[in-house]
């Protein structure tokens, strides 16, 4: 078969072979990999040009804080989250809320709170969604910074001191930090989000951070201006409600940014099924925001209108909506019009994915605060390719009933008594 | 002090009380009432009896310290007994053992209702007397001062020789223990002990706790007051009755604590220095009853109640808060109060509560300080000195009852 695909490859002439791999170059190259090249390449000739003509280092910025650990039945997990939470800032505030939970939850934050300063524990009597969560915990804190944490999440050292520091602009509304596998090495699900979440998350968000075009902080670690949140009226109902705040904290005007090295480590899912429902619900709320509640983003005769906001816009329906689309109907064309040579053109896309792929684990460790940690990802690279045709099928079906059935709606994300009653978009 | 021990042995047989010869005593100042009285009772009385007559109630006192009486007939129609408290006076002087018959007349009946309620155990009425009728009340007040039917006065005779070992500890004016004295028992009754001890008479107070060795080889103890000091070279001998009730310093009820409203706190009546020392001579053995939390100040007892954890005040509100549903929007309640019930961020009007929106419970904050939060604290304050602390503060005091090995009189007598 190698021996064919290479005949095949030398018959194609030139021209033939950039038109097949042209898709691939032009989107998703251009797109995840040779933008993270560039930034990497300057990034590497700014450290060069910084050597040379040393700069004043930034003074650190030390806002008060406040970190709201809402939950749902975490009984097994809430302990070790504030372990990893307590005492790692100055003056550090958590705030515990328990959203009606059944296995004592609450009793147990509350024995931590007992033995621990500035530990208050919240308890909702009935479950009310996790917005509602996060939303009653802004009254009980002056914070200047509130920071979301999942319950089931451990943070890195020093995490929330870094995720801070870009609040010393004042016009930054909130910052996404990076979210890790903490269970990476379990089963090679979890080997691959684990990769999938360096390259997306940590390198992708560092992009779309540096191009303005960050519409995502992501519940599991985000921190936020408390002024911010409370004027633009806190989180509105899921899923989805992260991104939800931060395309009305956009709206506001507010700067959104990264903090690449503000890392947090969280569970992911360990199989097929539990990721495959996972991605769904989070490309529900890509149609259910940025297509529906928020399209007014677009409106450039709206009088907040800004380019930037457009330019999110059309990146998430260019890349996460058109492309997914493009991708199935260019394979499902190539199945019809030429089945003999659809293996080939596959293969040919397939080893171009990995040279691409390489391109962007060269540039992960370039930028790794841990490169040992990181580096193994490599090992799981020839299995990337139809990971993430797994991760577009999930997208597209996620995107096709959203978009005809309003999916999002029926998900018990949100309890019953409040999705009955909330707006569906 | 010694052990050896000996079954006890009565030194007077035990009689029934129907065919045991009557000790009468009759206080009459009438001369002629006291004549009939005697030939009413000279048939009726058992071979051997004998009935004294005295004129007043200064007499009968006499004579009372001097003979042992098995009932005192009183009649009221005495010049000095119309005095109620001359009544009550010389009921509270007789002996418990000694059963008290009033003879009274109609007009008497006052004091005689007086004298009643002070011991007596009957009254009859002078003009409807018959020999029936004051055997009857006799033999009655016999039986309720009787014990296995002999006589009280004369069970005080049957006294039980019993060698054991014995001590004695003197109890102080202030209730502590005094030095321990080595005894040995020589009788015992039910009322009353006899003891021989090598000791200046001087050096032992009038009351004494006594242990004596029972036969389990266990000390058991007596409060007695010493009514007889005799030499008995080359030792002195010791008799005396137990004290029973309120009389005995270590009695239950002096051992047992109770609630002070004036130190709002448990005490017992002996003080803790004096039970400290008895606990220490090993005689009194503590019990905790119950656990207190008291002022970590003064150890008085405080209010516990849920206050502001920063000033300790009572004076916190807080401020209800609602949970919109439909936009997850979670504010004090006042901000969606307005012409109708509307929420401030997404601008729905008449909410229902329940379908709409539910109440939570928002932050308190405190009236006298700046402090917020979600949870009160419990707070303590002291109803003795006013200081406030926080709840877990607060010490936990054992609040302890005493028990001692009480002597039981009747068991010893019972192994004879």
């Amino acid at each position: 078969m190698w021996t064919d695909w290479i005949h095949w490859l030398s018959s194609i002439g030139l021209e033939e072979l950039i038109l097949i791999v042209m898709p691939l170059i032009c989107f998703d190259g251009l797109r995840y990999c040779f933008a993270s090249v560039a930034m990497c390449l300057w990034d590497a000739s700014c450290e060069i040009w910084h050597r040379l003509r040393p700069k004043a280092a930034q003074p650190p910025y030390y806002p008060s804080v406040c970190v709201i650990l809402a939950g749902l039945n975490e009984a097994e997990t809430i302990l070790s989250t504030l372990a990893s939470a307590w005492n790692s800032y100055p003056e550090l505030q958590i705030i515990v809320v328990d959203d009606g939970s059944s296995d004592g939850m609450a009793d147990i934050a509350s024995a931590f709170a007992a033995t621990h300063d500035n530990v208050l524990v919240l308890r909702k009597p009935n479950r009310g969604g996790k917005s509602s969560a996060l939303n009653f915990a802004i009254p009980f804190t002056e914070a200047e910074v509130v920071i979301c944490v999942d319950t089931d999440s451990h943070l890195e050292p020093h995490a929330i001191f870094k995720i801070v520091q870009p609040f010393a602009d004042t016009q930054v509304g909130a910052v996404a930090g990076t979210i890790l596998a903490r269970n990476a090495n379990v089963n090679l699900v979890s080997q691959l989000q684990s990769s999938e979440y360096l390259r997306s998350i940590f390198i992708g968000r560092m992009l779309s951070s540096r191009l303005g075009i960050l519409g995502i902080v992501s519940g599991a670690f985000g921190a936020f201006r408390r002024e911010a949140i409370m004027a633009t009226g806190g989180w509105d109902v899921g899923p989805g409600e992260d991104g939800d705040l931060v395309l009305r904290l956009r709206k506001a005007a507010w700067k959104i940014v990264h903090a690449p090295y503000a890392q947090c480590l969280t569970n992911v899912p360990l199989s097929w099924k539990q990721l495959f429902r996972q991605r769904r619900r989070w490309e529900w709320s890509i149609v259910t925001f940025e297509c529906r509640k928020h399209i007014d983003m677009a409106n450039i005769f709206s009088p907040n209108f800004r380019f930037s906001n457009l330019a999110m816009l059309l990146e998430t329906w260019l890349f996460r909506i058109v492309l997914t689309f493009g991708m199935f109907v260019g394979i499902g064309w190539l199945v019809i019009s030429s089945p003999q040579t659809l293996c080939y053109v596959l293969l040919a896309d397939y080893c171009l994915y990995l040279g691409m792929e390489f391109l962007q684990w060269l540039v992960l460790m370039y930028y790794s605060p841990n490169p040992r940690r990181d580096a193994w990802g490599i090992a799981c690279l020839p299995l990337v390719p139809p990971y993430y045709l797994f991760l577009k099928a999930a997208s597209l079906t996620a995107i096709v009933e959203e978009f005809l059935w309003r999916r999002s709606y029926d998900d018990n994300f949100v309890p019953v008594h409040v999705r009955r009653v909330t707006w569906h978009w | 002090m010694p052990t050896s021990q000996s079954k006890p042995e009565p030194t007077a047989p035990s009689s029934d009380a129907d065919l045991s010869a009557w000790r009468l005593l009759h206080i009459e100042s009438d001369d002629v009432d006291a004549l009939k009285l005697k030939l009413i009772l000279r048939e009726q009385m058992p071979a051997g009896s004998i009935m004294d007559h005295v004129a007043s109630m200064d007499e009968g006192g006499e004579l009372l310290h001097q003979r042992a009486y098995d009932a005192v007939l009183l009649g009221m129609s005495c010049t000095d007994a119309q005095s109620m408290d001359t009544i009550k006076h010389f009921a509270a002087d007789l002996d418990d053992s000694t059963p008290v018959i009033l003879l009274s007349d109609d007009r008497d009946m006052r004091a005689a209702a007086v004298a009643g309620r002070s011991g007596a155990s009957s009254f009859l009425l002078k003009s409807q007397l018959t020999a029936l009728q004051l055997c009857g009340a006799l033999r009655q007040a016999f039986q309720h001062h009787t014990y296995d039917g002999v006589l009280p006065e004369r069970r005080k005779e049957i006294r039980y020789a019993l060698e054991a070992a014995a001590v004695i500890f003197p109890i102080l004016a202030d209730g502590t223990p005094g030095r321990e004295i080595a005894a040995t028992t020589v009788d015992i009754s039910e009322n009353g002990i006899v003891v021989l001890a090598q000791q200046d008479s001087d050096l032992v107070p009038d009351i004494c706790l006594v242990g004596v060795e029972c036969p389990d080889r266990l000390y058991r103890y007596a409060t007695v007051e010493w009514r007889q000091r005799r030499l008995a070279l080359p030792a002195i001998r010791f008799g005396g009755r137990f004290l029973r009730r309120i009389d005995d310093p270590l009695h239950a009820s002096r051992l047992t604590p109770h609630f002070d409203p004036q130190e709002l706190g448990f005490i017992t009546s002996l003080s803790s220095t004096a039970l400290h020392e008895w606990v220490a001579r090993g005689i009194l053995r503590p019990h905790i009853v119950d656990r207190v939390r008291v002022c970590p100040q003064c150890e008085a007892l405080p209010t516990f109640r849920e206050g502001c954890p920063q000033c300790g005040s009572a004076l916190t509100e807080t401020v209800p808060v609602i949970h919109h549903f439909a936009c997850a929007h979670v504010a004090p309640a006042v901000e969606f109060e307005g012409d109708c019930l509307a929420c401030p961020k997404c601008r729905v009007q008449n909410l229902v509560v329940g379908a709409d929106f539910e109440y939570l419970n928002g932050p308190y904050s405190c009236r006298e300080c700046d402090w917020s939060d979600a949870t009160l604290a419990l707070i303590g304050e002291c109803l003795r000195c006013g200081h406030r602390f926080a709840g877990q503060q607060a010490p936990e005091k054992e609040v302890f009852e005493y028990h001692v090995d009480r002597l039981d009189p009747l068991a010893l007598i019972d192994r004879a």
